[in-house]
């Protein structure tokens, strides 16, 4: 039981010799918080590709449920938004990132009930949020448009929530620790700090004039940058090699790619203020992080590439291994487009276009989301001890997420190419700036319905594998436990 | 790495460094942050002039119906696209055009037009038998009546159906609807349509002076 489960391949790439407990008994411990979490993510993931589509719809076709207050596009856009971000993406680090931490750290979650009150409130609040919103009490600011009144809630929430994996990484069984748990750590401790200084000077006590902008710019980054993006790093950490059996190549490293990545990252996000009315130096300093960016984002290429190098064929094999191969390209091609159009030439057609939405749902989307799908199938048949039920339906929400949010990102982008240009050229009238969107838009509308169709599938595939009945003893040591190449060798 | 306290520390001490700067420096900064009116000194007058309650309450409305979805309010210098080419402002807006606005709506996205000197402009030639205010108005209530191919929400649920009692209301929205009665805005929309009003750069400050040629100032 020891050493067949022992948890990465290679002392090279982790510290862990195996020893207390077994990964089926950390597995055990943080069954239910998992499922808690999960559960709700889950449910998130439906609500906010819902709204998302109709807002998405709403884009090119305005009769759509026109003249209804509540469902006007700007509140339906920012449901769609803001679900997505603290429901989906929130929940999902809760349930993704506890696992992680659990089983690097070997430590048991302890049964604590403060873990659901918490997670009950944060959920609440996102609801009373969102109901907000559908009312009118929106904010107005980019990836905080739920009302002010539920930030305390949410904070407070979030502070008891944290704390466990605080917790887990405190009591872990070997001082050493793994690049994973360093961006885990990192990222519990930067998202309440940016949501603080975010909700203070724009809700609490608001800054004057355009500094909004700048904290706004630079929360909105942030919240993907120093939360959703280490966390997706983490994944991808913990699962490459975990699925190809070897460790990660130039493990040396991870050191300089975490710690240029938390220097340069935060700020990155003012660079998207090119020419408006902020100091000229704010927007210079944020193009030049993004291109700073670059180094550790190259480093962690040559991690995971050079892992995967000769293992392709090995991706076919594994659910998990083919979404977070996507998830890593995705990684690389949002944070490459990011710097190269961060310029200003770039970004006098770009700036405020589709572009830069086809942009984040390439970070939060393909790269963040996908790193969770890869969990969610690997560690839902081993905390349950039951197995997928459906194999098709696996396919299915593989192929319709990806191709889902590749023609997202390609039409976004294009639909943005075109509406840059045309804003730029006084002669084009602004109907025929929209319309030339248009049926770019539309297509966008299509992928968000394959998205749906995805997520659908997956979650109904969820609800097969928990009503099934869990797989013996026996076959559970064949299908969930490590293939031979991943047990330590001791040496 | 074995030390928790260490990467805590760096974790902190790395988002640390990028707030001080970015978000307190500016915030405290004499001149960005905490930035005061221009005092026009032949007239005493405050540039920008200070807000008054009704277009606070009508940015309100524009904040609640999330209209900065689609609408920046931020006119960009004359040699980077083309908003005064669109007309959308004769001169780059400056960061002391917004130090009264309570909350900053410089937008991210323009699937409309430029909207922070929309209640300077002038409205379209075919529309002039109207005031600006009653355009406006019509715009909101329908957008394709007035542009047809528009893909603005209609926000007709600003609007009441009345019946005429006595003289018609001078607000009635210019549409033929059934006899007897009117159409007229409700106190949002006339609150709205007040802060849009409001939404001039149709003053000068001394860093910006409408530009003749483009190219003053390389960033």
């Amino acid at each position: 039981m020891t050493t067949a489960h022992s948890n990465v391949p290679s002392r090279r790439s982790s510290p862990y010799s195996s020893g207390g407990l077994s990964e089926a008994e950390i597995d055990q411990s943080i069954r239910t918080p998992v499922l808690f979490f999960g559960g709700w993510a889950l449910f998130w993931l439906l609500v906010s590709s819902f709204f998302a589509l109709i807002a998405s719809l709403k884009l090119h076709w305005p009769q759509f449920l026109d003249g209804i207050e509540f469902l006007t596009y700007g509140r339906v856009q920012a449901v769609a938004s803001s679900s997505f971000l603290y429901g989906w993406t929130c929940s999902a680090v809760f349930a993704v990132g506890f696992w992680i931490m659990s089983r690097l750290s070997q430590t048991r979650l302890r049964r604590n009930s403060v873990l659901y009150i918490a997670g009950v409130f944060w959920n609440l609040a996102v609801i009373i949020g969102l109901l907000g919103i559908f009312l009118g009490h929106t904010t107005g600011l980019r990836s905080l448009e739920m009302p002010g009144y539920i930030s305390p809630v949410l904070l407070l929430a979030y502070a008891m929530i944290a704390i466990w994996g605080v917790f887990a990484f405190h009591s872990r069984q070997y001082r050493t620790t793994y690049a994973a748990q360093w961006y885990l750590l990192a990222a519990f401790f930067w998202f309440p700090w940016i949501y603080c200084a975010a909700q203070a000077m724009l809700v609490w006590v608001p800054a004057r004039g355009t500094v909004q902008a700048v904290v706004n710019a630079w929360y909105s980054y942030n919240f993907f940058g120093l939360w959703l993006a280490p966390v997706g790093l983490a994944v991808l950490y913990y699962f490459l090699p975990k699925l190809l059996g070897r460790p990660i190549r130039y493990y040396y490293l991870a050191k300089i790619a975490f710690w240029s990545y938390a220097v340069i990252a935060p700020w990155c996000g003012v660079a998207s203020l090119s020419s408006g009315p902020v100091p000229a130096w704010i927007s210079t300093a944020g193009i030049v992080a993004k291109t700073m960016l670059l180094v550790p984002v190259a480093i962690l290429g040559i991690h995971f590439f050079s892992t995967l190098k000769g293992g392709w064929a090995k991706i076919k094999t594994s659910t998990t291994l083919t979404f977070a191969t996507v998830a890593l390209l995705a990684f690389f091609c949002a944070h490459l487009l990011q710097a190269i159009t961060a310029y200003r030439n770039w970004q006098e057609i770009l700036q405020f276009t589709h572009f830069r939405t086809a942009l984040d749902l390439l970070g939060t989307y393909a790269f963040f989301s996908f790193a969770i799908f890869a969990a969610i199938y690997f560690l839902l048949p081993r905390i349950t001890g039951r197995g997928w039920p459906y194999a098709n339906m696996m396919k299915l929400h593989f192929w319709c997420a990806a191709g889902g949010i590749l023609v997202i990102v390609l039409s976004l982008a294009l639909a943005g190419w075109v509406q840059g240009g045309r804003l730029n050229d006084p002669t084009v009238a602004m109907t025929d700036v929209t319309g030339a969107t248009a049926p770019w838009l539309m297509i966008s509308s299509f992928g968000w319905i394959l998205l749906m169709i995805g997520h659908i599938a997956f979650v109904l595939n969820v609800l097969a594998l928990l009503s099934s009945r869990s797989i013996s003893k026996e076959t559970q040591e064949i299908l969930l436990s490590n293939p031979p190449e991943m047990k330590v060798q001791t040496t | 790495m074995k030390n928790g306290v260490v990467l805590l520390t760096g974790a902190f001490l790395s988002l640390a460094f990028s707030w001080g700067v970015l978000l307190f420096m500016n915030a405290t900064h004499p001149s960005y942050g905490e930035l005061d009116p221009h005092v026009d000194e032949l007239t005493n007058a405050y540039y920008p002039a200070p807000t008054i309650g009704w277009s606070e309450r009508g940015r309100d409305v524009y904040e609640s119906m999330g209209c900065v979805a689609c609408h920046t309010q931020q006119v960009r210098r004359p040699d980077f696209g083309a908003d005064s080419a669109r007309g959308w402002g004769d001169r780059q807006s400056v960061s002391r055009d917004y130090i009264g606005q309570q909350r900053v709506f410089l937008g991210t996205m323009r699937v409309g037009p430029d909207l922070r000197n929309v209640g300077d402009r002038e409205i379209p030639e075919e529309w002039s038998h109207l005031t600006w205010e009653q355009f406006h108005h019509l715009h909101l209530y329908d957008p394709r009546a007035v542009v047809e191919d528009s893909v603005m929400p209609s926000f007709a649920f600003l609007y009441e159906k009345k019946e005429i009692v006595g003289e018609p209301s001078p607000e009635a929205l210019p549409l033929k609807v059934e006899e007897g009665y009117e159409i007229v805005p409700s106190r949002r929309a006339d609150a709205l349509v007040y802060y849009l009003r409001s939404l001039s750069l149709a003053y000068e400050l001394p860093e910006a002076i409408p530009a003749v040629t483009g190219g003053e100032g390389d960033e």
